[in-house]
């Protein structure tokens, strides 16, 4: 009775019901025919298909009992024939069923345990997969990897050419087919997880995603197992996302067949740090303007008092002379005031101008090319802003300069944003360029821009108080020469002979070496 | 001495002062000048009659702290305020104490001199 209960209980399945009947069967008989039959135990190596039946239905530890039971009854079978005779060949046809029966036992264990093994692995990995809080998917990519082998010539610089052929970068990424993704792949992009199965992308990749795909695709084509970038896309419901996606090819199956995508939601952090910078630029200019502001207030009101000194003696001189008798003595008092006063204004422009230059320059040998590169790094994001793409002229290598680093790199950055806000206007592709050239015993650097050229004498730019920018204090372009000329060096602008304008200065080589 | 009465100016800045009074001295006015309010509430002109011309920022006691002072000591000079820094603010205070102008500067100094004698006219003819 209790035994009907356990069946009810916990039933095998009907899977296993089948072989372990065939099992028990096939032993008995081959008991039975090892007992009876002349074979003196030869039909005793059958027992190993008890033991494999065994291992298709059951565990690691039926498959022991299973082999134990076989390897008992052989011995029993023998045992009932022949134990006591001179050891002949019915000896080694039992020792050969056994250690067959052990073998057997053995192997099944062990592809029994790895199997459970691997079943238990693969269900981790399901585990993880499905229940990650961010977004995973399995991609097949080998159709991405035969459409670039196929595509891309073999004697070119791969990533130059992707990066030059953006449909073949969209093209190669669209071969890749899902094979399946989790929850969070479904909810960022606005999908269903069954919708996704068979689509080559999770969304759309946003226009300017290409660079970052081309720099994936590359990383693994030359041998990365693993490749990341920021990539931005279109959501299946139409909202922009920014990711990292990072790319991991699992080396199984055909090459590039099996790669796991997970991508981590960046864009509430890109968000914000977009939001940092506007208001970090916007309080930057508020300083800057705030500062001219001040000065210029501070210059005026310096400049105004000896100006209205002026204006107060002139009058004031004039009417001495009108009186009935001139009073000349009074008047030449005026004249003196006057040039005293002249000369206080004077004083005070000459103060302002020292004041462009008052840090005192430290010069020191300074290596220009290394200075562009930092420069143009510090107005990147201008530069981008902006849609300007900023160029270093290859050249010959120049010598090394002497100059102040910091006033340097002021009068390099100050030129790059001038040259960036003379494009802002511009249709034309805005370029920005800047060269190094030797000459006889300097150096000249030359920003070069595709804006709208400078309006009437381009020399006038240097002038203090000259702008066209509607907020611009007209001071940076004057003190940029300043600078130069402080250092020994020239500044100049010119207009170029097809689009925009030139902005060059020289500084001196050094020649302590 | 002199029929007109007398024109004192304030103002800490040497240049202006200086050729303000050398104008109006041409122009035939007895003017006394000092370099801030302090000085010129020291001196014994306080009590004397005339018109006041005086600079709004100086150093120490500024023209409306002075106008201030001079109500509460009831001295009813008329008082011109001279400023390079004319705010709204700065006006509507110095007209509530009683300025008879508020000038910005650089001031013309014609101009100056015609408000001063029809500032001091207009009291003659009202006393």
């Amino acid at each position: 009775m209790a035994r009907v209960m356990d069946q009810d209980w916990m039933p095998l399945p009907e899977r296993r019901r089948a072989p372990l009947a065939a099992a028990f069967l096939i032993g008995l008989g081959i008991f039975v025919a090892d007992l009876l039959s002349p074979l003196q135990g030869a039909v005793a190596v059958l027992y190993i298909i008890v033991v494999l039946l065994v291992a298709r239905a059951c565990g690691p530890r039926e498959v022991f009992v299973a082999g134990f039971v076989c390897a008992g009854l052989a011995f029993t079978a023998f045992a009932a024939d022949h134990l006591g005779d001179p050891i002949d060949a019915a000896y080694v046809r039992v020792g050969v069923s056994l250690v067959a029966i052990a073998a057997t036992t053995l192997l099944s264990v062990g592809q029994l345990r790895a199997e459970a093994e691997r079943r238990r692995s693969e269900q981790r990995y399901r585990t993880i997969f499905d229940g990650a809080g961010f977004p995973i998917w399995e991609s097949d990519w080998s159709g991405t990897r035969q459409y670039l082998l196929d595509t891309v010539p073999a004697d070119v610089d791969r990533r130059a050419w992707l990066a030059a052929h953006p449909h073949a970068v969209r093209a190669a990424v669209g071969m890749a087919v899902i094979g399946q993704a989790n929850q969070a792949t479904a909810d960022l992009f606005g999908g269903t997880r069954a919708g996704m199965v068979g689509q080559s992308q999770v969304g759309e990749h946003a226009p300017g995603t290409e660079p970052a795909l081309v720099d994936i695709l590359v990383s693994l084509a030359e041998g990365a197992e693993m490749a990341e970038n920021d990539v931005r896309y279109i959501t299946l419901d139409g909202r922009t996302v920014d990711v990292v996606l990072r790319v991991r090819l699992i080396a199984e199956g055909d090459p590039w067949s099996r790669a796991l995508l997970i991508a981590l939601d960046v864009t509430e952090r890109n968000e914000a740090r977009a939001r940092a910078e506007q208001t970090m630029a916007e309080l930057a200019h508020a300083a800057r303007v705030s500062t001219l502001g001040q000065l210029a207030a501070s210059i005026a009101h310096e400049v105004n008092q000896p100006l209205a000194a002026i204006v107060n003696y002139g009058k004031s001189g004039k009417r001495w002379l009108a009186h009935d008798v001139p009073n000349i003595g009074e008047a030449e008092g005026c004249f003196d005031h006057i040039v005293a006063n002249g000369n206080r204004a004077a004083e005070v422009v000459a103060r302002v101008r020292s004041q462009a230059r008052k840090t005192a320059p430290e010069p020191e040998p300074l290596d220009l090319q290394e200075l562009v590169e930092e420069a143009a790094g510090l107005i990147a994001r201008e530069a981008g802003a902006a849609g300007v793409s900023v160029q270093i002229a290859d050249g010959a290598p120049v010598p090394h300069v002497i100059g102040d680093r910091v006033q340097v790199q002021q009068v390099l950055v100050n030129l790059l944003v001038n040259a960036i806000q003379a494009m802002r206007e511009s249709a034309a592709p805005r370029r920005l360029q800047v060269r190094l050239d030797s000459e006889a015993d300097t150096v000249r650097l030359a920003v070069i821009d595709s804006g709208v050229g400078i309006a009437g004498d381009p020399a006038r730019i240097f002038d203090p108080f000259f702008t066209t920018k509607g907020d611009g204090m007209g001071l940076g372009l004057s003190i940029c020469r300043s600078i130069v000329e402080a250092q020994g060096g020239r500044i100049a602008a010119a207009n170029n002979a097809e689009r925009g304008a030139t902005i060059a200065f020289t500084l001196p080589v050094d020649t302590s070496v | 001495m002199t029929r007109y009465p007398a024109i004192y100016v304030v103002d800490d800045d040497e240049s202006v002062r200086s050729s303000l009074a050398n104008y109006l001295r041409a122009a035939g006015r007895e003017v006394r000048t000092f370099e801030s309010a302090a000085s010129f509430l020291a001196s014994s002109d306080r009590v004397a009659t005339g018109c006041l011309v005086t600079d709004l920022h100086m150093p120490g006691m500024d023209g409306l702290a002075l106008q201030q002072e001079l109500n509460r000591i009831g001295r009813g000079f008329p008082v011109i305020v001279m400023t390079a820094y004319p705010t709204a603010a700065a006006r509507a205070r110095s007209a509530e104490l009683g300025a008879a102008a508020f000038l910005e500067k650089p001031v013309d100094p014609d101009e100056l001199l015609e408000r001063i004698d029809a500032i001091l006219n207009g009291r003659e003819n009202t006393e």
